[in-house]
């Protein structure tokens, strides 16, 4: 190895797909607005709002981190108290920390996210999945909730500690009914989480409406950010338990490990946030283009599976005509990755054929129409 | 011009879309439908669905707040 060279090369990173039509879901969302890119520049430096920290980063009031998260954040959520926090799947974790024990029940759909389960394993749960419907919907049914706390109820004489949604689930974009979830979870006492990674600041949502007693969202994958970095709103009656201060540092909150997102990450959400209202007032549109999408994917025999008519912007696709292309094509499954690319496209997994997920979310009608007709020239 | 909104007390888009209406000093009749079953159902009929907020502008119904739209239904 020529250490030299090695090194030299870490000084020019290009990023090749940049100027591409993106559908990765992943990416989609976190794009982020003009202001946000100059905030980049402008806060890029370290933990740049530190200077401004008399201790807590939410408590910061120049830049204004402590109006966003206290008052517009609360507001935008439709619920009592927020935090940023390091990602959605941080905020999972804390707020399972929190409340339950080790050994405690946790009912979770069987279409979460990996990192649901990975954040109930780290606190020692036991996990009880709602499972889904059958091919091709893969739906959760909010009563099948019942059925699982009382199974849990039956097995253990305990009630599960906390109840977790995810809303819509990341593969398959079905949006679930959340509030008869929490409606159920409400008759048993049970809180409920609710994990919006794919929906804050993608689409209108209110938790008091949900009635959630948590909820977390991604900035970076829906809140147009540079990331890792996600959001926590929880109702009042929480905040003791989740936000307890520390015996020994007493301004700093345990659960959040003092302080969460500081620097450019916070800095970009908050500067991408009036963009991200904007737009999500756009959100019918988005609906319409997955819908237009889909249907012109499925005149050329590739099916959409999850709901129909569907009501978000990430899709997922079964195409036995890619594979059987695939499999004559001396690149195998990387061949559909591959002419994509040779398109000016991105987002579907490389090596993916058969099964693959991709989202239209602000991408113009001009442009997913180039992507249906790259399909067609493919499958051609 | 008869303008109705459906919406909820602690709806974020609510909020922005009565304050939008304000500043350009259209007159609106307000329902909360959590508190008011018959107008939620009366959205549901006729919207197909149960998001906040919809305004109906002499019959014409917007749902969410889609400040194009209400600009060209409210003449603005």
């Amino acid at each position: 190895m020529n250490t030299s060279y090695e090194i030299r090369k870490f000084k020019d990173l290009k990023r090749e797909h940049k100027k591409y039509i993106n559908l990765d879901p992943l990416q989609c969302g976190g794009t982020l607005s003009p202001e946000a890119k100059k905030a980049l520049q402008e806060w890029g430096d370290g933990y740049s709002v530190c200077d401004f920290c008399a201790g807590r980063l939410d408590e910061i009031r120049s830049p204004p981190i402590f109006d966003f998260v206290h008052e517009i954040l609360p507001e935008f959520l439709g619920i009592d108290v927020a935090r940023v926090t390091e990602g959605a799947r941080e905020g999972k974790f804390i707020v399972m920390h929190s409340i339950c024990k080790p050994n405690d029940y946790i009912i979770i759909d069987k279409n979460a996210h990996y990192t649901t389960y990975a954040a109930a394993e780290r606190v020692g749960l036991n996990i009880k999945e709602v499972l889904s419907s059958d091919y091709p919907e893969f739906k959760i049914n909010p009563d099948d909730y019942t059925k699982a706390i009382e199974e849990v109820k039956k097995e253990t004489g305990k009630l599960p500690a906390l109840t977790l949604l995810t809303y819509p689930d990341g593969n398959y974009g079905n949006l679930p009914d959340a509030k008869k979830v929490a409606k159920i979870s409400h008759e048993y006492n049970i809180p409920f989480l609710l994990n919006g990674a794919y929906v804050v600041g993608r689409m209108p949502i209110s938790a008091k409406d949900i009635n959630c007693d948590f909820i977390v969202g991604s900035g970076h994958k829906s809140m147009a950010s540079a990331g890792p970095i996600g959001i926590l709103g929880m109702k009042k009656e929480y905040e003791d338990v989740v936000l307890r201060k520390s015996k020994y540092f007493k301004i700093k909150e345990v659960e959040l490990l003092g302080c969460t997102a500081r620097g450019v990450t916070i800095m970009t959400l908050i500067a991408s946030f009036p963009y991200v209202v904007e737009r999500i007032k756009k959100w019918e549109k988005e609906v319409n283009n997955a819908r237009w999408f889909s249907e012109e994917m499925e005149k050329l025999d590739i099916k959409q599976l999850g709901e129909k008519p569907h009501n978000h912007d990430l899709l997922f696709f079964e195409a036995e005509n890619l594979y059987k292309i695939s499999q004559k094509d001396k690149r195998k499954g990387y061949f559909l990755y591959d002419e994509l690319k040779k398109r000016g496209i991105v987002g579907i997994k490389p090596g993916l054929t058969k099964h693959f997920k991709l989202s239209t979310y602000g991408i113009d009608k001009t442009k997913l129409e180039k992507v249906i007709l790259a399909f067609k020239e493919i499958i051609r | 011009m008869k303008v109705k909104v459906y919406s909820t007390p602690s709806c974020f888009f609510c909020k922005l879309l009565k304050e939008f209406l304000k500043e350009n000093k259209i007159k609106f009749e307000e329902v909360n439908v959590q508190e008011d079953q018959e107008a939620a159902m009366e959205m549901i009929q006729k919207t197909g669905q149960t998001g906040v907020p919809v305004t109906e502008i002499d019959g014409k119904i917007i749902i969410g707040f889609d400040e194009e739209k209400l600009r060209e239904a409210l003449k603005l």
